[in-house]
């Protein structure tokens, strides 16, 4: 499908990224600074910078965010990096200022402050579907591409064909949009935004109106998205899917991150050993001094020990050198969904106990 | 710019909407001709019709397609425009493909420009097929019955003057549909309000001016009467039925007037549609 990848995109020239004289600099704000990047911020810019090692490989990022509507603040300084062949999960609760964000980095939505970076050409090097995708009602499916291939420039009429082909609508394509179903209008989507072979694609909702075998290409699509040198930012609230395409999440919450990172890394962290003995409290105790494990948690008779699930035989042997048995000892793999509802607050259960929003982590 | 200019074509070609309205407006000029022809062979031919008579030969005949086809031309024609030009900005809104398309332009200025460009580029079309039906249709006429077919000195050089006087005139209207389009985001409001504005203007200067004092000149500041003026209609001193002063303004004046409001409705736009944030979910 690529046409020499995100690579072949040539450096289009930086937009004005005047800085702002009574701005933080990047080392005033904290944050990781690369060579050769800008020193100033600028105020709602949106700049575009060409792909090189001095970047850390990130196709995308965002320096203290942030958009208020009014009294409202919709996404408050948000610190999001999207790495060139990653996927990158983008979760947060209703509201919670993910598609403000997208609309900030597309350049629909005026940032009231902050910072975004894009690799390449901001016009040709990010794709996206929105979670309704939108056409001309009147124009056919090719012709929508070609609508928009004729507005961005340099789009070969072969791709659009292939495009069409590849999503499955070559032979609906000269039908008019409007008579499209949800599924094919999605579908419509996709194809457009991989039309001019972007570095950053950012999907948002991508299965939502398809049939399970939609879902399921579309499943397969994304990592091979990233497997071909590109970034992705997957906005979804189908976590599972999330859990098995995404290398990294970010969860945001009143427009605020809290929690970025590895998934195995969150999935880590949420995950606990239940173990039943008896003399539990003692257990515990003798968990926590003798074994050195930071978070044990008693609930209901049973212990949920926050560890390695390799340290398994090490508590056995633990607890029955001070005389206590174990009854049972299970290992319980939370899920991205466990880890998402307990950090975004909508859950009462004990599991990763962070509650500071977290820097992404310098590359 | 060229490359957005170029995706607006590709689209309204393909669009049933402008050759339906630009296909109305050229039936409808031409109905009225045949509706003027159809009197002027039912009216009787006693002395006291004859002056009605005269005035609508003198009205037909070809020679006079600068003055009356050109009148009509910038009437009708200007209402087909402004539904167009609304159509064209608000439709981007709540199609919501302006989520689509505004990320892959080269900028939100080069983006209403090129809508602007689109939307005088079909008024001059409106334009040009409005004079060229009201040609063929007053051409008809003059030969039918056998009217006067001068058609004087340096006609197509006036003709042109004409149509570019049209066009002038029109441009304030299009620049507030276009305004009212950006700020609602609603083509029946930008359709209302323009059009609105078109046909209760003169008639509420028309009794404000009545008032007489310095309300008498009133009129002066906005549309109608300005526009009367550029496209030469009736200077002279005379006083209508209702006592109004049809003393128009300079014709200069009247332009600087008329490009103050398309400039003022133009920047309005502009600002609108810079600081505008469009909701993506």
């Amino acid at each position: 499908m690529a046409h020499g990848g995100p690579h072949a995109l040539g450096f289009r020239g930086v937009r004005s990224c005047q800085a702002d004289p009574n701005g933080a600099t990047l080392g005033e704000m904290g944050i990781p600074q690369h060579p050769g990047e800008p020193t100033g911020i600028t105020t709602g810019s949106v700049v575009a910078f060409p792909r090189s090692e001095s970047h850390g490989g990130y196709v995308l990022r965002t320096l203290g965010l942030t958009k208020r509507f009014g009294e409202l603040t919709a996404v408050e300084g948000l610190n999001l990096e999207v790495k060139a062949g990653q996927v990158h999960g983008f979760l947060g609760p209703n509201g919670s200022g993910k598609s403000t964000t997208i609309g900030m980095i597309l350049g629909l939505i005026a940032p009231t402050s902050g910072h975004i970076e894009v690799a390449g050409d901001l016009r040709r090097s990010v794709g996206a579907i929105l979670e309704s995708p939108a056409f001309y009602p009147h124009l056919s499916g090719r012709d929508n591409l070609r609508a928009l291939a004729i507005a961005v420039g340099d789009v070969p009429p072969e791709r659009i064909e292939s495009l069409l082909g590849q999503v499955g609508l070559a032979e609906r394509s000269d039908a008019a949009y409007h008579t499209y179903s949800l599924g094919m209008k999605q579908r419509l989507g996709i194809a457009a935004t991989l039309l001019t072979d972007p570095a950053l694609v950012i999907l948002d909702e991508p299965t939502n109106g398809l049939d399970p075998a939609g879902q399921a290409e579309v499943r397969e699509l994304i990592p091979r998205l990233a497997h071909e040198g590109r970034g992705v930012l997957l906005a979804s609230h189908l976590l599972n899917e999330v859990q098995h395409v995404c290398d990294e999440v970010t969860i945001i919450r009143r427009g605020q991150l809290i929690e970025t990172g590895r998934v195995r890394d969150l999935l880590q962290r949420g995950s606990y050993i239940a173990v039943e003995v008896a003399e539990a409290d003692r257990a515990r105790t003798l968990l926590l001094e003798v074994a050195g494990i930071e978070q044990v948690d008693l609930l209901d008779g049973t212990l949920h020990v926050f560890t390695d699930a390799n340290r398994g035989p090490e508590i056995t042997r633990q607890l029955s050198s001070h005389g206590l048995y174990l009854a049972s000892m299970t290992m319980h793999e939370s899920t991205l969904e466990e880890v998402f509802l307990e950090l975004t607050g909508q859950t009462g259960s004990v599991a990763s106990p962070r509650e500071e929003p977290r820097a992404p982590t310098a590359s | 710019m060229l490359r957005l200019l170029r995706s607006e074509w590709f689209r309204l070609r393909r669009r049933a909407m402008p050759w339906v309205l630009l296909g109305i407006f050229l039936g409808v000029v031409l109905l009225i001709y045949l509706l003027m022809w159809f009197v002027l062979r039912s009216i009787s031919t006693t002395p006291t019709d004859e002056i009605s008579r005269t005035e609508l030969r003198d009205t037909l005949r070809i020679g006079a397609v600068n003055d009356s086809g050109l009148q009509l031309v910038e009437q009708f024609g200007l209402v087909f425009t402004v539904i167009w030009v609304a159509s064209i900005i608000a439709t981007e809104f709540s199609w919501g493909t302006i989520r689509t398309i505004l990320p892959r332009s080269t900028g939100r200025v080069a983006f209403l420009t090129a809508k602007l460009i689109i939307a005088v580029a079909f008024a001059c079309v409106v334009i040009v097929a409005g004079f060229a039906i009201s040609l063929a249709a007053s051409a008809g006429v003059t030969w039918a019955e056998g009217l006067d077919s001068s058609l004087g000195n340096n006609f197509w050089l006036h003709s042109l003057a004409g149509m570019g006087r049209v066009l002038f005139v029109m441009l304030p209207f299009v620049s507030m549909a276009a305004m009212v389009s950006l700020w609602t985001r609603s083509s029946a409001a930008a359709i209302g309000v323009t059009l609105g504005v078109m046909f209760l203007e003169p008639v509420i200067m028309s009794v404000v001016s009545a008032a007489g004092g310095f309300l008498e000149h009133l009129p002066d500041l906005f549309f109608t009467r300005n526009v009367n003026a550029v496209l030469d209609v009736r200077q002279t001193g005379e006083r209508d039925i209702m006592g109004v002063n049809t003393n128009l303004p300079n014709a200069w004046q009247a332009a600087s007037v008329l490009l103050a409001y398309t400039a003022a409705f133009g920047v309005l736009a502009y600002w609108r549609f810079l600081k505008h944030d469009i909701q993506v979910g």
